[in-house]
């Protein structure tokens, strides 16, 4: 009844293999794909599952069942391709057309190789890496001199925000961009990314919004304790200080995350997705949720478009996996270092907070941790979304509500039928973002 | 605002404040801060104070919430069918969204609550659909309807059953419902009890709009009946355009109404018949008179043959049966008397008109041999459109004709659908065999296979539709245009053939949607 792939590896219905389109064209022609007249050489074994489609050109593609990385020949740059989205489609509606055979060489030399890739990287990480082992003298002498820009940086923009607070925040209104990119141009230039980031994030605060002082007046509070905060690095504790330096631009490989940072190992649900526009590019942020430990963790990647995220992610699957977090006072972000097990559709009630004001106070106790934390995920238990007078708000069992930020959310309040439901979102300190919403043991990513 | 923001708009060069208090817990912190640095302690200040609010955040009081929707009474489609609808929904293939939609109204299913923005959004575009569509809404549809202004044609449409027992506890609903929805139920009513129907319009009459009374005096079509006539005979004179024309017509559909009387009167004056001729007199000129206008006839459109417009405006609401009884002859008779008249397609026509207006069951088959003997008029294609025969002969008639000619594609697509299994399935005999000549040399024959001329190309895409599921199997086995001969290599016919290739490709996957369709909502 439910289309699924049925072995070991995924459990997959066709309606989730839609939502991994990257785009609704490509959703359509991933569609058109999946009807066995254009497949060829189907064939599937314990790790891989592949197929050979006839489109302008013939095509051959192969998926690895364990971590779903998809690969295809034909030139497309969209992830997935629509040959790829045909085969899982054909793998879920029609899995018996599907023969247990030998692979063929190009699925079997595909497979040699990324064993191959993973076993280097093991080894890699094994041995230890020179960075923490050893710097040679150069990266000493670099790093110093790194730091001594930061610092002199951070002493300019010390004065420059003293300045700025001097003249009051009226005089802020008129004036023109280059304002603000100066100052930012000059963060860069001290190799600081982050404060020059923070930098940008001001200039677009006046007039933003009716209560907009208050706003500015704020994050320029907040960016002078951080400058504070640096200036103290060595009297806090390791790690904040790893958060400090983070934030100020320093960034961490993922290899160095992959030694200093915390491990889980958990069952995690893949709550949703949140794509956000930049000026370089797209960043993409996926939610996670330990299902024992009931930890968050958010997974970051970024793109110069919309299609082409470098790592494939499920929405709205369980399985079993290894993340790593950067080091943090209130560790957030993470890595995905290893998938176990099969990925498993979403249908079981998951830990959320039962009321807001738990929630709230959740947010409160990682504040005390890293005051300088924007976003946090929400879980919420037996909650209604509700819309009146022309705004959204999500409403909890105690009769307590947060704004949902964004608009039309139709299909939310469709599913929910003023019922409650569990749900999941992402809160920025003024708004919730929906990510998805469990109801009837079923999960719906929004 | 509080004042350490009014004391940052200012700025602390102009308004020097020494550790500005927050008037919070904070302030206790910030009492420590150097007093000599009072820009930094302001900011850091700032950023307490900050902190202290963000961390503090509480949740608002959440507004009153409306009633949660009622539990659903139709089971869903499968997750399969919600495919199949998604897709229909957004806009592929769309035409099939009518024939889906019904389908999952006879399998008594409703849409998924994912689906339910698409549909309304698609409702809100389409007006043609939107029965269709309110049928298949739920429960939950409906009441999701009442919060976007845009889904408000929802409410136009009744949610009660048709059965006697809801019917009673109406009143509410005909006091205050929608236009939408008090139509309907003057509809129900109207099957139920026409009199009782009429007798509620008559008593809220006087106080509806024209647009009201229009929609509302509609449903008076149904059971309509000489007992109708004396309030209609008040709705003549209506304030509005609409409501008097409305009128009129209900009228005229009563045979024994005053008003048909006088038509009868003035086609009385323009027929007679002595000695086995039949006598047409006509005006040369038409001067309407207010009595006449009153009672629907208008004025000829500029270029028209201002006799022939005349005559189609009197005739077709004479009852056929009343030509019987004045002339003593047969409907055939009457028939054949005409062939020796110069108007004898619009006396056909016209009859025709009134044979379904009157249901003049003795007119039908005389008529029908009419249109054998004349196949391409206007009156026969109106005998089709019309249904005035049963679905049986309409087929019978059309498989008379040669397939694959211009006139063959024209009554094609007024036969009901979907069409019998048996005339289905001639007609995928006869297009098996046409595709079979479509060689280069026929491509090279003559502009008729130019493809989109053809009248077999045309008439796929009225087959796609009316094709009946008995047939799907055999529509579906695979379609091949021969292909061309080695040594021509003419680009011109490899495009026709292209094109004849596309088409056919499309006839196809359109019958597998369809097929999707009746096997996904049973």
């Amino acid at each position: 009844m439910f289309g699924g792939i049925h072995h070991v590896g995924l459990l997959l219905t066709s309606e989730q293999i839609i939502t991994m389109a990257p785009d609704t064209s490509s959703a359509t022609a991933g569609k058109k794909l999946g009807s066995l007249k254009h497949w060829r050489n189907l064939g599937q074994n314990s790790l891989a599952l592949w197929g050979e489609c006839q489109g302008s050109a013939l095509y051959q593609v192969r998926v690895e069942l364990s971590s779903l990385t998809l690969h295809c020949s034909c030139p497309s740059r969209k992830l997935p391709c629509k040959h790829s989205l045909g085969l899982l489609l054909i793998a879920a509606t029609f899995p018996t057309n599907i023969p247990v055979t030998e692979p063929p060489e190009w699925v079997s030399t595909w497979l040699a190789k990324r064993t191959a890739t993973s076993k280097r990287k093991e080894k890699s990480e094994a041995q230890p890496a020179s960075p923490t082992g050893k710097p040679s003298a150069a990266q000493l002498k670099n790093a110093e001199k790194r730091l001594l820009l930061v610092q002199q940086g951070i002493e300019r923009l010390d004065l420059w925000l003293n300045d700025l607070i001097r003249n009051g925040l009226a005089s802020v209104e008129t004036k023109p961009m280059t304002f603000w990119e100066n100052q930012k141009a000059q963060m860069q230039d001290a190799q600081a990314p982050g404060l020059a980031l923070r930098i940008q994030r001001l200039a677009a605060i006046p007039h933003a919004s009716a209560d907009w002082p208050a706003k500015l007046l704020a994050q320029l509070g907040l960016l002078a304790l951080l400058t504070q905060a640096f200036h103290r690095l060595s009297q806090l504790d390791a790690s904040l200080q790893e958060d400090v330096r983070q934030l100020v631009g320093w960034t961490l490989k993922e290899e160095e995350v992959a030694q200093r940072g915390e491990r889980m190992n958990d069952e995690w649900l893949t709550l949703g997705q949140l794509v956000e526009e930049g000026e370089r590019g797209f960043t993409q942020r996926i939610w996670l949720l330990g299902l024992s430990s009931q930890r968050a963790a958010l997974l970051s990647q970024f793109a110069l478009n919309r299609a082409s995220f470098p790592q494939l992610y499920l929405l709205g699957v369980q399985q079993r996996a290894t993340l790593v977090y950067w080091p943090s006072a209130s560790p957030c972000r993470a890595l995905l270092e290893m998938r176990e097990g099969e990925a498993v559709p979403l249908r079981r009630r998951f830990a959320a907070f039962k009321t807001l004001e738990d929630f709230l106070a959740d947010v409160s106790a990682c504040l005390a941790r890293q005051p300088w934390q924007d976003r946090f995920l929400c879980t919420l238990q037996d909650a209604i979304p509700t819309y009146i007078s022309d705004r959204w708000w999500l409403c909890d069992r105690t009769g307590h509500a947060l704004p949902l930020g964004g608009e039309a959310h139709w299909r939310l309040l469709a599913l929910a039928g003023g019922m409650p439901i569990d749900f999941a979102g992402e809160w920025d300190g003024e708004k919730l973002t929906p990510l998805g919403m469990l109801v009837d043991e079923r999960y719906y990513t929004l | 605002m509080d004042a350490i923001v009014t004391a940052a708009i200012l700025g602390t060069g102009q308004y020097p404040v020494l550790h500005v208090k927050t008037g919070t817990p904070v302030d206790a912190l910030t009492s420590q801060l150097p007093s000599d640095e009072t820009e930094r302690t302001f900011l850091l200040t700032a950023g307490a104070w900050a902190l202290y609010f963000q961390a503090g955040h509480v949740a608002a009081p959440a507004p009153t919430l409306p009633s949660p929707a009622p539990s659903e009474q139709l089971a869903a489609c499968s997750p399969e069918g919600e495919l199949l609808m998604e897709s229909l929904l957004r806009g592929e293939h769309g035409e099939l969204l009518s024939e889906a939609l019904q389908r999952l109204q006879q399998a008594q299913l409703r849409l998924p609550p994912t689906l339910l923005p698409l549909a309304l959004d698609y409702g809100t575009r389409s007006t043609a659909l939107r029965a269709a569509l309110f049928c298949v809404l739920g429960e939950r549809g409906r009441w999701l309807s009442q919060f976007n202004k845009a889904w408000s044609w929802v409410a136009q449409f009744l949610p009660i059953s048709d059965d006697d027992a809801s019917l009673h506890k109406t009143e509410p609903l005909w006091d205050e419902g929608t236009l939408g929805q008090r139509c309907e139920l003057l509809l129900r009513w109207r099957a139920r009890n026409p009199a009782l129907a009429r007798e509620r319009l008559q008593a809220v009459w006087k106080m509806e709009k024209a647009d009201a009374r229009t929609k509302l005096l509609a449903t008076l079509e149904h059971n309509l009946s000489p007992e109708d006539e004396p309030f209609l005979e008040t709705t003549l004179d209506d304030r509005a355009d609409s409501v008097r024309t409305l009128a009129a017509s209900l009228l005229k559909r009563i045979p024994s109404s005053a008003l048909t009387q006088r038509m009868i009167a003035r086609a009385d004056a323009l027929l007679d018949y002595s000695q086995g001729t039949l006598m047409i007199t006509l005006p040369q000129d038409l001067h309407l008179s207010r009595k006449e206008k009153r009672d629907g006839i208008e004025d000829s459109p500029r270029g028209a043959n201002v006799q022939a417009w005349y005559l189609l405006q009197v005739l077709p609401f004479v009852p056929p049966s009343h030509w019987e009884a004045r002339f003593c002859l047969s409907p055939d008779e009457l028939i054949h008397a005409a062939h020796s008249t110069e108007w004898e397609d619009q006396l056909a026509q016209s009859w025709l008109q009134a044979t379904i207006r009157f249901s003049a069951q003795s007119w039908i088959a005389p008529l029908w041999q009419w249109c054998h003997q004349h196949p391409g008029s206007a009156a026969t294609h109106q005998a089709l459109a019309e249904h005035m025969i049963s679905q049986e002969v309409a087929e019978h008639y059309v498989q008379q004709m040669p397939p694959g000619t211009p006139e063959w594609n024209a009554v094609l697509p007024l036969l009901p659908s979907p069409w019998s299994a048996d005339f289905g399935l001639a007609y995928l005999d006869a297009l098996r065999t046409f595709v079979t000549t479509l060689t280069s040399a026929a491509y090279q024959q003559s502009y008729e296979w130019y493809p989109q001329s053809n009248p077999w190309y045309q008439s796929l895409s009225v087959a796609v539709h009316a094709l009946p599921a008995a047939c799907f199997p055999t529509a579906l086995r695979p379609w091949t245009v021969p292909d061309l001969e080695e040594d021509v290599a003419d680009q011109q016919l490899s495009t026709r053939r292209e094109v004849w290739q596309q088409e056919l490709q499309r006839f196809t996957e359109i019958l597998h949607i369809r097929q999707r369709i009746v096997k996904e909502f049973v």
